[in-house]
């Protein structure tokens, strides 16, 4: 997870390990850093938007490297879900794309051919 | 006039004189159905309308009734004979000679038990009150998914752990103190209603019938509009479902081990809006039931000059519960609940009633049948009805067998009314009809006679059957014997000419002033 400073522009990073502790920010332009025991549900959600649209970088988890038990626990489920997610970052997309298909697919044609 | 079926039939003449020469007739005829002209003969189908007409070809016409080669009227038959001459017999060789025949039994009609009669009439009309009770099964269906004791319980657990976890709040460890570690999970909606609504504009836009006057409102361009924009809302609802769940599996897990971490107790899981939810659904249930309850008639079905009452009244004993279950289980615990719907529902699972049929039990739905007057039919009204079920029935066959009809009968004067619906129906198909009986047999004015008679000849028994019109001297039989028709229909009817005699001299004429 090297870059250059240039780079660093388009890679943006959310969650991060400092001092034993787990951080995030909600807006990765900012450095407005947050101890990850403060997060809350709505956050979590604001971190997978953000995922979902820009490139979200994260520290790798290592637990030596968490001594505060409550933000190794915090952080080591954040960050193995969202590394699944984006491995596929289209996945709920896709889950629901299926859904109406013939529906939007007959209309759709209909539409285009008035 | 020629409508007119119960009234006498106007009858052409012209005033030909007939003479030897005359060789074209006036068109202006009446034809009579009768084999042997005779004045009485004439006289008796002048009476009978079904048996003159105006054109020769609709006179009546006959059918091979058995494989032996008895032959029959396509409208009303009649076979008398004694005891054991072979009239059963006969009338089961017509029907298998037939295949598609209506057989209405001896004694079959017969209904002495007002309840027998009344079950059997619910039989008919269950469609009609599955119908009524439809809506309540489905509300019933779902108010007994809800548990509200659990719920109550659930509410207990929840307010002790959070007095619990309050008092403890001085002491909040690492754990604790994380924001997620009391932090609900993301509610999930529901999208039905949403999904129903788009399968409501797909049913707008594919339907041909009423296509014209969807039109007239809402343009068809319109309508796949709103049809898509519905779509993509519900895609995004259902990629933010998928998206909250997987949310909370992520903080369902951080709770979990922090949980198991910390030395502070844990605020319970509660879903406040389930448990609002189960308790508006069991004041709509209450709703529902008591509207249900209030008396009122819910079908009414005519069925000749009866007609069919079904009526919903509230369940006034627990006999009433018992009457519903068939079965003998103790129905007095449930019936002390039955003001309150809900509990009420309880007491009848604990009671042991099928959840599939709870339904059932919330109403007592009776169907009574009333004569013309508007009261309760008798015992002979009773059989009366059946026969007009039966017949009415009848006309799904191609043939209808009355076997002894007047079996079922007590009443004489009911008699009259079995003959015009007997004779009504001979109109439509071929109708044979085994009687001994005078009233029956005297005055239905059949079309055709069938006599069964059961002789030993040559040491053997042979049964023939002699048929003729009613009016007939001679009835013939198939292998050529001939009978006088008007002693041994006397015989058959009247026990002989003697006893008739003497019951027409004696009995009848003492009574006259």
């Amino acid at each position: 997870m090297k870059h250059t400073p240039n780079e660093k522009i388009k890679h943006m990073k959310y969650l991060k390990i400092e001092n034993n502790k787990g951080l995030y920010r909600l807006n990765a332009t900012a450095d407005s850093w947050i101890e990850l025991d403060q997060i809350n549900k709505e956050h979590l959600l604001l971190l997978l938007k953000s995922a979902s649209t820009s490139d979200f970088e994260m520290d790798e988890y290592e637990d030596s490297l968490l001594r505060n038990p409550a933000h190794n626990i915090i952080y080591k489920n954040i960050w193995g879900k969202f590394k699944g997610f984006l491995s596929n970052k289209t996945r709920f997309q896709d889950s629901v794309e299926a859904m109406y298909r013939s529906a939007i697919e007959k209309y759709k044609l209909q539409e285009r051919e008035e | 006039m020629l409508k007119e079926q119960e009234s006498l039939r106007p009858v052409l003449f012209s005033d030909i004189r007939i003479s030897d020469d005359l060789s074209d007739f006036p068109t202006r005829q009446t034809f009579v159905d009768l084999s042997e002209i005779s004045l009485a003969g004439i006289k008796s189908c002048l009476n009978d309308n079904s048996k003159i007409s105006l054109t020769k070809d609709s006179g009546n016409e006959f059918f091979q009734a058995t494989d032996d080669g008895l032959e029959l009227s396509t409208g009303l038959n009649i076979v008398l004979g004694e005891r054991s001459s072979g009239k059963t017999v006969t009338l089961n060789k017509i029907a298998s000679a037939s295949g598609n025949a209506k057989y209405i039994e001896q004694f079959s009609l017969l209904q002495n038990d007002e309840a027998i009669f009344n079950e059997k009439n619910d039989s008919r009309l269950s469609m009609i009150h599955n119908n009524y009770l439809n809506e309540l099964k489905l509300v019933i269906e779902d108010v007994n998914q809800v548990d509200i004791a659990q719920n109550h319980l659930d509410i207990e657990t929840y307010v002790n752990s959070l007095k619990q976890f309050a008092t403890e709040n001085e002491k909040k460890d690492l754990f604790s103190k994380c924001t997620l570690f009391s932090e609900d999970i993301f509610q999930i909606d529901n999208l039905n209603n949403l999904d129903s609504v788009i399968e409501s504009v797909i049913k707008l836009i594919d339907n041909a019938e009423y296509q014209d006057i969807i039109t007239k409102y809402i343009s068809t361009d319109n309508l796949q509009k709103l049809l898509l924009e519905l779509i993509e809302k519900a895609i995004d609802s259902k990629r933010k479902i998928e998206e909250k769940k997987w949310l909370n599996s992520i903080i369902n897990d951080i709770k979990r081990e922090l949980g198991i971490k910390t030395t502070n107790s844990i605020i319970g899981e509660i879903d406040f809006n389930k448990i609002a939810t189960d308790e508006i659904k069991v004041s709509k249930f209450s709703e529902v039931v008591n509207a249900i309850k209030k008396e009122r008639q819910i079908n009414k079905e005519e069925f000749g000059k009866f007609s069919i009452v079904t009526s919903a009244k509230e369940i006034s004993s627990a006999s009433d519960l018992k009457n519903i279950a068939r079965d003998k289980k103790a129905y007095t615990p449930a019936f002390s609940k039955y003001r309150n719907p809900y509990e009420f529902l309880l007491k009848l699972k604990e009671t042991g009633v099928e959840e599939a049929s709870l339904y059932k039990y919330f109403i007592k739905i009776e169907s009574n049948t009333l004569n013309q007057d508007g009261f309760k039919v008798s015992g002979g009204e009773r059989s009366e009805f059946n026969l007009i079920h039966e017949i009415k029935d009848a006309t799904k066959y191609d043939l209808l067998l009355i076997d002894e009809p007047e079996s079922s009968f007590d009443n004489l004067f009911l008699k009259k009314e079995i003959n015009t619906l007997i004779k009504d129906i001979s109109k439509l198909m071929p109708v044979v009809v085994v009687t001994h009986n005078n009233t029956v047999g005297a005055s239905i004015k059949a079309n055709y006679v069938a006599i069964t008679q059961k002789s030993v000849e040559n040491n053997a028994i042979a049964y023939r059957i002699f048929t003729g019109y009613p009016s007939d001297k001679e009835l013939t039989s198939l292998d050529g014997k001939k009978v006088k028709n008007y002693s041994v229909t006397l015989n058959c009817l009247e026990a002989g000419i003697e006893a008739y005699t003497e019951r027409k001299n004696q009995t009848y004429e003492i009574l006259k002033d």
